[in-house]
């Protein structure tokens, strides 16, 4: 009889060590499931501005042309190794020292390099010889993502065709 | 006996404890729904505008850069804006939806019904200025909702096209 009582005693019911391990094991189980549902969501959030940076770049990158499509000089003349910044003024795109956000969250600039090419007219790094009549051209975006600042970038060669 | 009517049964104190215990668990459970149901959305909600955007523009860049001329009848820098290329292709916002329009055909949307098109503005650049080339800059703002979620996202692009290039 104090046999089944005592037995009875520990059989029926939970405890409350078996709580508390029971909670916290649900706990610990949402609190995952719901911090994996937050990634997800943040990862979402953050391929929009890739997205919306992507498509940025490519109008950097087609100003840039359409910049040199008006006159090689407008490209001749800005100093390589500055940084620039795009504006659309009164119709018209410019290239400007001036730095403006685009929605106040990117910030968009381009950098002209000078290019060199060997005996066989080959683009190469260092030494040959200065071509006055193609630039190197790289388009910036930067943005903030969460905590820190990302950048994407993109580089393309420029050619005076239009005037030789 | 005596001793056994004693231990069966709650006692106040582990009432207490267990429905304290119950409470908290209640409202961390509720607040992971609610969380969970709110992350869905906005995830179900960005995923639209993502993929929508990028259809959308990607199109209009395409397009845009394929043509050699601007068409006659054009909506420059008001919304909602319309455009006509050269080669038939009209871009146009209906009921804040994008469509395409071929010569003559029907309009095909190129944004979904559950998406506003809150803005589209077509800019030319100018031709006094640039007599080389033409090209056209858009201003496209997207907004979702969905369950109280709501997402407005401005997308901008400048194409040139590239048939008009003169040599």
């Amino acid at each position: 009889m104090k046999h089944i009582t005592c037995n009875k005693k520990f059989t029926n019911g939970f405890t409350l060590i078996e709580v508390i391990v029971g909670v916290s094991l649900i706990s610990l189980v949402l609190f995952s499931l719901v911090s994996v549902l937050n990634t997800a969501f943040r990862l979402m959030e953050q391929s929009t501005k890739s997205i919306q940076v992507a498509f940025l770049l490519e109008e950097g990158m087609e100003t840039v042309k359409i910049i040199r499509d008006s006159s090689w000089n407008n490209i001749n003349n800005l100093t390589t190794g500055n940084t620039y910044f795009l504006e659309f003024l009164n119709h018209d795109w410019i290239a400007t020292s001036t730095n403006t956000y685009i929605d106040g969250k990117f910030e968009r600039s381009f950098v002209i390099e000078n290019v060199y090419r060997d005996i066989n007219d080959d683009i190469i790094v260092s030494g040959g010889t200065l071509d006055i009549n193609t630039k190197k051209t790289t388009v910036s975006v930067s943005w903030h993502n969460g905590k820190s600042t990302s950048t994407k970038s993109i580089s393309a060669y420029l050619t005076n065709f239009h005037e030789i | 006996m005596k001793y056994k009517q004693n231990k069966s049964g709650f006692t106040l104190v582990e009432v207490v404890i267990y429905s304290a215990i119950l409470a908290v668990v209640s409202v961390f459970v509720v607040n992971s729904l609610i969380l969970m149901v709110k992350n869905f959305n906005g995830y179900r909600v960005s995923r639209f505008v993502n993929i929508s955007a990028a259809s959308a523009m990607e199109r209009m860049t395409r397009e845009i850069r394929e043509a050699r001329d601007i068409g006659a009848i054009n909506t420059f820098d008001s919304n909602p804006g319309f455009i006509s290329l050269d080669t038939g292709i009209e871009f146009l916002s209906t009921n804040s939806q994008l469509f395409i329009r071929y010569s003559g055909g029907d309009d095909q949307a190129l944004t979904p019904t559950n998406l506003e098109l809150t803005s589209l503005i077509f800019r030319q650049v100018a031709t006094s200025t640039n007599p080389n080339s033409k090209a056209i800059k858009i201003e496209m703002e997207l907004k979702g909702e969905r369950g109280g979620y709501q997402k407005t996202e401005k997308f901008y692009d400048t194409v040139i096209l590239r048939g008009s290039y003169t040599y």
